[in-house]
This record gives C-alpha cells, structure tokens and sequence, in this order.
C-alpha cells in the first residue's frame, strides 16, 4: 500500500471537516489552497515509479499545483477583500449541525468504499473512493448549504478538487490531460465569477444569494 | 424437590391471595380511611415479602422452574420471571411504606380506593412475570394497564391529571392491540416479520421506545409520587422482559440492529429532552426514557454479539442491559420517592421556584444527590457497575474485525458517553435547583419535619442499591447467565453464555469503588480535623464583591441548561418569548421557554391531524340511510370474496407453500405463466 | 517490552509530587514569553502550603455539599492516578475497562465541584457550572472516540495496555493517526482542565471564567485541595498524551521513565506557550470545536483500521 498516498488522503479527509466547520471566509480559502496544493502532490503520491515521470506529467501536475494551490485562492482572497466580506454569518445549517451531516457522509463514503469494487480492482489504495466522496460531498454540501456567493464558489471549487482526487487516485488514463482541461475551465469560472460578485457588490451593497431570489421576478 | 415445588405454590398463592384480599377488604372499608389504610398497606407489604420469598429463589436459580396451574389459568416462575419480579417487589414495599407518609392530607378520605388499586396493580405486574402462555400475558397486562390508570388519575380533580391519564389509557390500550395483534400473527405462517413489529411496538409503548415514549412524561408527573416511582422503575421494565419472553423468534442480527438503534436515539433524545424540563417529576420521567435506552443499547449490542459469536460481546451488552434495569429501578424509585417528598414540603414541582430544600429536608438532600450522582453513572454509584459493562460490549464490537459493527459500536459508546455527560448536567440542575442556594420563592416560614415513613423507604432503596454494589459481581457470574438463558430468543441457540468475561472487571470496580468511598471518607476527616484547630468564620457568598446577593440572581435551572438546550435546538424559535432589556435603564425584561415534546408535535400531533382529515373524509358516506349500509356491507363482501378467489386459485396450483413476499410474487404472476 | 514495576511507581510518586511543578512551568513559561520573570517554579507549592495552614470561610447559604466537593474532587482523582501506564510500565492495579473508569472518575470530580458551586447560590458561580457541564458534556463524546481509537490500535480495553503498546512503527499512516489522536487527545486535555484557548484561568473578570468561577467561594485547605486537585489533572492529562505518543519499546524503561517526565514538562511549556500567544476562543464556538475533536478521533480510526490492513473484507 502506497503510504504517502494515504497520508495525503487522510489528510483531506480531516481538511473536509475543517472546511465545513470555518466560519471566517479567509480560514475557509486557506483551507482551500492547502486542500489544491496536497491535490498538486498526489499524482507524485500515486505514481509507479516505474512508469517514470515525463516532463509532461510534472508539468501538468506543476500547474496544476500553482492553479489550485496559488491562484485561485489567491483570486478568491482578492475578491473577499474588494467586496469587504469577512464571515459566512448565518449558514442555513448550522455548523455542529454540517460536522454530523459531513461525518455521516463520510461514514457512507467509507461504506460505499468498502463496497464497490473498482477501488480494488484497479490496484488503488482503498481510502481514495472515502476521500473522493467525502471530498465531493462537502463541496456539494457547501454550495447548498451556505449563504455568500464566495463561499458556493469555494463549495464548487472543493467539489471539482473531489473529482479529481478521484481521477489522480484512479489513476485513469490520461486523467492529468482531463484535468488539465477541467482546471481551464475552473479557472475561467472562478475569474468570472469572481467579477461577477464583485459588480453585484457593487450594485447591491452585499452578495447574500437569497436576496438575488427577487431578481426572477 | 417436592417440597420446594409445594412451598412455592403457598407463597404464590399466599402473594395472590394477600394482594387480592388486601385490595378488597380496603375498598370494602373505604368509607374507615384509617382501617382501610392499614390493611392496603399491610397486606401490600407482607404479599410483598411473599412475593421475594419466592422470586429470589427462583431469580438465583436455587430452586428449579415452578409450574403452576391456578384458576384455571397456567403460571411459570422461573429465572428471567424472578428477576423481572424483583424490582417490582422491592419496589412496592418502598413504596406501600411511602405511600402512607405521602398520602397524609393529601386525599386522605380516599385511601381505601388507592390502596384498592395500589395492591391490584403490584398483582397485576407480577402475574405478567408469572405468566407462562399468551392468554394469561394478555389478561394480566390489560389488568396491569387498567388498574395503574386509576392510580394515574387518582387526584383527578386537577385538568392535567385527568388529560395525562387518558393519554395513558391510549397508550395502554394501543399496547394491549399491538400485543393481540402479534400473538394473532405469529401463528400465521408468512406474518412472523408483521407479528415482530407489532410485538415491538407494543412491548416498546410500555418500556418507553423514542417517539412511543410521549405518555411517559404525561403519566409520571400526574400520578402520585409512589406510584410514579413503581411505573418507572418497575413497570417500564415489563416492556423488556415481554420482548424477551414473548416475541417470536427473529434473527439476532436484526434484533441488534433495532434495538441498538432504538437505544442509542432513545437515550439521547431522553437525556435531551430531560435537560429541558422544569417540572421535577417530568425530567425523572424523560430520564428514565434514557435509562431504558441505554438498557436497550446494551440489550442491542448483546445481540450483535451473538449474531457475530461473539461470547464476550454477547455477555456484556445482554447482562449490562440487564443489571441497568436493576440499578434503575433502585435509583429511580428512590429519586421518585423523594420527589414525592419534595412536593410534600413544597406543594409545587417546578423546579424554578424552589431552592435551599436542602436545609429544611438534610437527609432528602444527601439522599437526592448520591443517588442522581449514581444514576448519571458516576462510581462509585451501582449505576456505573452496568454501564462499564455496556461499554466493554460496546468495545468488544470494536476490536471484532467487522467494520459496520466497528463504526456502530464507537458511534454507540461515544453516544453513551454523551448521554452520561447530559444526564450529569441534568441531575446538577435537578440537585441545585431543588435543594442548593436560597429559595427562589416565598415558602411556608414553618418548616415540615421530615416524614419518617417517607425516609423509611427512601433509604431502604438507597441502601440496597450499595449492597447491590457487593453483590453484582457474584450476580453476574451465577445468577444472569441462567436468567439469560430462560429467554426463548438467547436460550434457543444452544449456545452457552458464559459469564468469565467482565467478572474480574466488576470485582475491580466494586473493589475500587468501595475504595473510593474509603478515600472520601478519609480525606473528610482529614479536613475535618485539620478545620477543628483553625478559625472558620461565616459570611455572605462571594459574588464579585456585591454585597447583597438576592434569591432572585441565582441560576435557575431554566438558566443552567439553557446553552445546551440552545445547543439542541430546543429553546429557540418560537418556543422562546423573550421581553428584552432596553434603555439604560430598563424596565423589565423577561423570558418564557416552553419545550414541546419532538415526539409529540412531529409525529403524534400531525397524525391525529390527518387521521381527524381522514375521517372528516369518511363522514360523507355516514348518509344515516340503513339501504346504503346494507349495499356497502355487500360491496365490502363481495371485494373480499374477490379477493380471497384470486389469492387462494393460483396457491392451490404451487405444490409447495412459498416464503411471505416471494410467495405472493408468484402468486401474482402465476396466471401469465404458461 | 520490558516490565520493571519500580519505576511505576516512581512514575506514580512522580505525579503525586511534581504535579503543581508543571503549572508553576506553565506560568514561568508564560512569563517568560511576555519578557517577565514570572514567580518561581516552586510558587504552587508555597501557594498550597499557605492554604493549608490558613482557616476558612464558609457561605451561609450552603448547606452542606460545598464542604464535601473538594474532598470528593481529590479522591476521584488520587484513584484515577492509579491507572496511567507511568513510563510505559504497566499499572498493576489495571484491568479491562480502566479505561471507562477513568474517565468517570473525573467526571465524579466535576459532578462535585458543580454541585459545590452551585450550592452557594452564587450567579457567577451558576454561570461557571452551567459552562462546566455544557462543555464537559460535550467533550465526553470525543474522549471516548479517542478512547475508542486506542483500543483498536493497541487490541486491548485496559488503560495500560493502551498507552504503553510499541506502536506499529513500520505503518506511516497508523502513526500519522496515532499523532492525529495525541493532537485530539491535547485538546481535550486543553478543555478538561480550562486551559487556553479554551478558558482562561487568570483572567480577573468572573464573566469569562468556567472553572475559576466554579471556586470562588473556597478558602483555606478546601481551596488546596481543589488546587492540588487540578494540578493532579493536568499531569494526568498531559501524560496521556505524552504516552500516546511515546513508543513503549524504545528504550529500558529508566530511559522511558526520564523521557515521560520530560515529555510531561515538556508538554507544560507547550501549554504556557500557548497561553502567551493566543486568546481565547468564544464559548459559542465550542461545542462545534469539541464536535469536530470527536468527528476527526473517528477519521483517525477510520485510518488506522484501514492503515492496519482491516480495510477490506
């Protein structure tokens, strides 16, 4: 078994639970930045040796490592920063609530781990399919469940980060290219959305999503 | 042999007949309170010690299993039935003694009815420990829940009495159907999963399961002192030994599952709820609803046990569950008793206007605190002795190697765990605002000497609930295996229990918890001494350098649990009023919290909407017309006929009769077969 | 691993005696981050030998209850002292359960202490055990979930065998959780005895107070008692950690017992460093931390039932 991949994964197993529980938006985009950058170190984890790294391979993984690790929590502090919001008060659920709902879904993750087959099949350490879940889940939870337009942006982001802990833990082939091409577009979300907050700051004097609900009218 | 057999059948009898004629001969004499008094109480208690005669024979496996045939009907005492009859022994000679202190100037005139009832309920509950088949389950139990009804509504003069016993006589009666309703079906082949929930439900409405618990809160507080403490000690505790005598065989696996999870959300929600209470009797009443589920978690976990052949696992959860009930009943029924005492002296139960009882009642007060220290599980009290063993089942199935089980066991002791935290927390406010501080209230100047007969009981449970200390680890290792194994669903397994495991764990924490009450003892009289040589000088309690601390800044009990109930929910929204302070010089400022029952207002109370939506629906077809009846009696007739025509063509078809749901599966398809 | 039952009880001699050193290293530590020279190491025991000999005070309201806590407190604790592993030695008075026992037994130090406060009818002592019982509550959960992980990596229910097994040395993940527990572990030991960031034990106003407010109204021996008390839960708490992280096959075990002590110190200077930099968190904020302490003691078993190969059946 594949020791620093483990740890690797243990690790954003715990990282789900800090990021469910953060309140302040700074916290949360940390969390986030660390989160990409042991993303960036997992291929390295979970390579064969054997197969020998390419330079295209330490390339994408090098981007990818500055994509999600560096820039984009950079972008989204920056935002945080010109539209002045500090907290995500009042979540729709609140947070001791979301570390049980996070806990049990992990919980489910590691059943459905257990369950499934491909983890075994495919050679892969036995926690990525618990990491990917749990992983995928908080995002999802996040965007659901949270009220600041930044903090569903981060909730997408941590989401996207879920998938491709999948794919790197899978080891798919030429999952690096996919991803390479998923980042892009993450890239070009996060930025517009990012400007997109800003103007709605700008107009609205706050981002809170549900009063954007009167909009549709 | 013969003569145990023959000496067993005279203190049966001698119990029926002392109880029996007891209860009578006191109604026959109710209009002589005082001689009606005397013989209820008399013959309660001796019937009483009859009845330990000879269950505790019986309960240690000293004389075989007694078969008795008695008006006509069929009686067994063997070890699971002495055990289950214990508790309500012992508990109703405490509380035959209490009850003649509790009932002076309190309905006095009416004591030949209580004492009527009072004696008819004890017989009822040990004839369903006695009983040995279905029917004469059935009749005791409906016996059992009628004449405990009366003792509910005994003060029925007061509204809320009389509506907690109606909610009571629901529950009771629902039970009876449920418990009717499997014993039908478990004769039925293809119903045995139908037959096990009914019997759940209805064993479960009696021993209090989550959401079937709502009468339980209702009924305690209404009823008087005595009797709160044998229902809650004693008779909760029949829904138990009903699941373990009389529900159809079912596979461990499942039956672990059910009750794990039944007893982990029981004693959460319990412990919850009792921390939101204000009335005394009411948070005694929702914590027994936690200490039954924390019996059910450990009856739970012993069932897991055996489905994985797990010895040691098995023993622990099933005799921990067991041995709680005992704790329980003891803690319990005192910690009811004494509220009985209270509400004596103070005349209310809310427990927000009381305060310094402790100086007016010394001995309730020490009495009150040890015995809900140990009911929170804390050693060295006897509570802890069951629970210890709940945790080493618990952690059994962590070590086993079977990873569901590993994350229900964890889940299942750091639940546990919490429960045992919230039930401390709940029991410092029941202690503090009870007995500790200043009255919160204005209080009668004179105060009541404490009753004798009242203390009397008191410190008889109190008393063998340390003895019971001593005695545990001898009763794990000879008497629970064999009481164990008389239940149909464990002793049909072949499989021995036995008892090795967690011996030497209870004889360590006994040896330690006496060590403990050494130790304290010590250290007292160590300080003691040491005080006696120096000045000790009284003064004002310390509140940060203001003067004149007034009763009304303490901490109520509302106010001590008010983060936590916060915490779960409770206390918010619009279960909180809240008059805010304003100004700088504000007026008045006040709160209200109410705490509703999450079992009522989300299942019961949506449920009787409905079914009253319902059956607005169904009055349109109440035309009054006698022709339309006879038509639908005709239409109903006819569906049925229908019905059983095309279920019964195809099953004469199939050779063989097939399992329940696959069976009418084919049935279903059978005529699209070629 | 090799068994020398002296220096258990060394290590249980040790505990009863160095305990108030540790919090006059907490305090020298915390004076010597904010450039003071701080009281002397030895200023706990002069503090507790001064009570000792003093009188008391006693509220009229109470009724009885203030004057058996501090007795209680101390017997809980002088027994719980009995079960730690000392220098990875086992504890001979260990059996299967200890565990459980334990921690009862500080919570029927609590349980004293609560009802002690609330017996003077004190609102700032209410607050201070209405707080008490709040969190204690919620931190049972979570030491039992670490309870529970030590049990499956070390195979075992006593208390002994838990602290003192040899770690799987050879399995990076198990360790990773077995530090992940010790982190947790740190925090609970952090609430249990009101350190901060939990609480703040020398703050000089009663409205932010849990356990301090809990005591005011002590004096004399009853007051040393509930000092020395909390300085015998601390070092028992501070050593559960340092025996989970201190591999009981690593050394003779005189080594270990001269390891465990200066873990234990070294685990004072830790606490008095993080007195000195940090504040205190909001009450508010902890039950959801305490919460999260009992989800990630799960997550660590999760790793270490998957780390020890139990993953798949």
């Amino acid at each position: 078994m594949n020791e620093l991949l483990n740890l690797i994964l243990g690790a954003l197993l715990v990282l789900n639970l800090l990021l469910v529980s953060a309140s302040r938006l700074r916290h949360c985009i940390k969390l986030v930045a660390i989160q990409g950058v042991l993303l960036g170190l997992l291929p390295l984890a979970c390579a064969h040796p054997a197969d020998g790294h390419t330079w295209q391979f330490l390339l994408v993984m090098f981007l990818s490592l500055i994509i999600k690790g560096g820039l984009l929590p950079y972008l989204l502090l920056y935002t945080t920063r010109r539209i002045n919001v500090r907290r995500e008060l009042e979540p729709v659920v609140g947070y001791s609530l979301s570390l049980l709902i996070i806990l049990a879904l992990t919980g489910g993750a590691f059943w459905l781990g257990s369950v499934v087959p491909t983890a075994v099949a495919h050679g892969a350490s036995p926690l990525v399919l618990p990491a990917a879940l749990s992983t995928i889940s908080t995002g999802l939870f996040l965007m659901v469940t949270r009220r600041k337009a930044i903090t569903q942006v981060m909730g997408f982001l941590i989401f996207e980060n879920g998938v491709s802990i999948f794919g790197t833990g899978m080891m798919i082939h030429n999952g690096l290219l996919v991803e390479l091409g998923l980042l892009l577009d993450i890239f070009a979300l996060v930025f517009i959305m990012g400007i997109a907050v800003f103007n709605i700051n700008r107009s609205f004097r706050h981002i809170d999503t549900h009063s954007l609900n009167a909009l549709g009218d | 042999m013969l003569l145990s057999a023959l000496s067993c059948f005279i203190l049966f009898a001698a119990v029926i007949f002392l109880l029996f004629f007891g209860a009578v001969w006191s109604w026959l004499c109710r209009r002589q309170p005082e001689r009606a008094k005397w013989l209820g109480a008399l013959s309660a208690m001796l019937g009483c010690c009859a009845g330990t005669a000879l269950a505790l024979p019986a309960a240690a496996q000293w004389v075989p299993t007694q078969h008795f045939a008695f008006l006509g009907l069929h009686w067994q005492i063997d070890a699971l039935a002495g055990f289950f009859m214990l508790p309500v022994l012992i508990l109703g000679l405490a509380a035959a003694v209490h009850s003649l202190g509790y009932l002076k100037g309190h309905d006095e005139h009416r004591q030949g009815t209580y004492w009527f009832f009072f004696n008819l309920t004890l017989l009822a509950m040990l004839l369903v420990c006695a009983a040995a088949t279905y029917i004469e389950l059935l009749l005791s139990w409906e016996l059992m829940g009628i004449m405990s009804f009366a003792l509910v509504a005994f003060s029925f003069r007061e509204q809320e009495v009389r509506q907690a016993a109606w909610v009571y006589l629901l529950a009771c009666h629902a039970g009876a159907v449920f418990l009717i309703l499997m014993f039908a079906l478990s004769w039925t082949p293809g119903y045995t999963g139908t037959a096990i929930a009914c019997g759940l439900l209805g064993f479960g409405l009696k021993a209090g399961f989550p959401i079937l618990h709502v009468w339980l809160p209702e009924a305690h507080p209404a009823a008087p002192a005595p009797v709160s403490a044998i229902m809650s000690a004693a008779m909760l505790n029949l829904g138990i030994y009903g699941i373990l005598r009389f529900l159809p065989p079912v596979s461990f696996g499942l039956l672990g599952w059910l009750l794990l999870a039944i007893g982990l959300s029981g004693a959460l929600l319990g412990i919850i709820l009792a921390l939101a209470q204000v009335n005394l009797k009411r948070l005694l009443a929702y914590s027994s609803i936690e200490n039954m589920g924390i019996a059910f978690l450990g009856l739970g976990l012993g069932f897991l046990g055996l489905s994985q052949q797990n010895a040691a696992m098995a023993i622990c959860g099933l005799g921990g569950g067991l041995l709680h009930l005992w704790n329980h009943a003891l803690l319990k029924g005192t910690l009811f008793l004494l509220s009985g005492a209270v509400f004596k002296s103070t005349g209310t139960l809310s427990i927000d206007q009381m305060g310094g009882l402790g100086k007016d009642m010394p001995i309730s007060k020490s009495l009150f605190i040890t015995n809900a220290a140990a009911l929170s599980g804390l050693p060295p009290g006897n509570a802890f002795l069951s629970e210890i063993m709940i945790y080493l089942a618990a952690f059994q199935g962590v070590l086993s190697g079977n990873q569901v089980i590993l994350a229900a066991a964890i889940i299942a002791a750091a639940g546990l765990a919490l429960s045992g935290g919230l039930a401390a927390a709940a029991f410092c406010k029941a202690c503090a605002a009870v007995f500790l501080g200043l009255p919160r209230s204005p209080r009668d100047p004179e105060p009541h000497p404490e009753c004798r007969l009242m203390l009397g009981a008191e410190f008889f449970l109190s008393a063998l609930a340390l003895v019971g200390i001593i005695f545990t680890p001898w009763l794990w290792e000879s008497v629970l295996p064999g009481v164990l194994q008389q239940s149909p669903l464990i002793g049909s397994t072949n499989w021995p229990l036995s008892a090795e495991y967690g011996s030497r764990t209870l004889a360590a924490v006994r040896n330690f918890s006496f060590a403990a009450i050494a130790l304290i003892a010590a250290l007292s009289y160590l300080r003691h001494r040491q005080l006696s040589r120096k000045t000790l000088d009284t003064g004002c309690t310390w509140d940060c350098g203001y003067a004149l601390p007034t009763a009304r800044m303490q901490y109520t009990g509302t106010a001590f649990t008010q983060p936590l109930s916060d915490y779960f929910y409770l206390t918010k929204g619009q279960n909180r009023s809240t008059i805010p302070v304003q100004g700088y010089f504000p007026q008045k400022a006040a709160v209200s919290i109410t705490v509703s029952d999450p079992g009522g207002h989300l299942v019961w109370h949506p449920l009787s909407r409905l079914t009253a939506r319902i059956a607005e629906r169904l009055r349109r077809i109440q035309s009054g017309f006698l022709h339309l009846y006879i038509l639908m009696i005709l239409i109903a007739l006819i569906a049925m006929l229908i019905y059983a025509v095309a279920t019964s063509l195809p099953a004469a078809t199939t050779p063989e009769p097939l399992p329940p749901a696959i069976g009418q599966m084919h049935q279903n398809s059978a005529p699209l077969q070629p | 691993m090799p068994q020398n039952p002296f220096f258990w009880w060394a290590g249980l001699l040790a505990a009863l005696l160095l305990a108030p050193l540790l919090l006059g290293v907490i305090n020298k530590t915390k004076a010597c981050f904010v450039g003071r020279q701080g009281p002397s190491l030895l200023q706990p025991y002069y503090n507790l030998h001064k009570l000792f000999r003093r009188g008391c005070i006693r509220t009229t309201v109470s009724c009885g209850p203030l004057a058996w806590a501090p007795g209680i407190e101390l017997s809980a604790l002088l027994l719980a002292v009995l079960f730690l592993p000392y220098a990875n030695q086992l504890s001979p008075f260990a059996f299967a359960g200890d565990a459980f026992f334990f921690a009862y037994l500080l919570g029927l130090g609590r349980f004293a202490l609560i009802i002690g406060a609330l017996d003077t009818g004190s609102s700032f002592e209410g607050m201070g055990a209405s707080r008490e019982v709040q969190f204690s509550a919620l931190t049972e959960g979570a030491l039992f979930a670490v309870i529970g992980f030590l049990a499956f990596a070390s195979r075992s229910l006593n208390l002994s065998e838990m602290l003192s097994c040899p770690l799987p040395s050879n399995i990076p993940t198990v360790i990773a959780a077995v530090i992940l527990a010790a982190g947790i572990a740190f925090i609970i030991m952090l609430v249990e005895n009101c350190r901060v960031p939990f609480d703040d034990p020398e703050t000089h106003l009663e409205l932010t107070m849990i356990h301090e407010a809990m005591i005011l109204d002590y004096s004399g021996p009853d007051l040393g008692f509930i000092l020395y008390s909390a300085a015998l839960k601390l070092w028992l708490m501070t050593a559960l950690v340092v025996l989970m992280l201190l591999p009981g096959d690593l050394a003779p075990p005189g080594v270990l017992f001269i390891l465990h002590l200066l873990g234990i110190f070294l685990g004072g200077v830790v606490i008095g460093a993080i007195e000195a930099v940090s504040a205190r968190f909001r009450f508010l904020k902890l039950p959801q931390f305490l919460l999260g302490a009992l989800c990630t003691a799960l997550i660590a078993l999760a790793l270490t039932v998957i780390g020890t190969g139990g993953g798949l059946q």
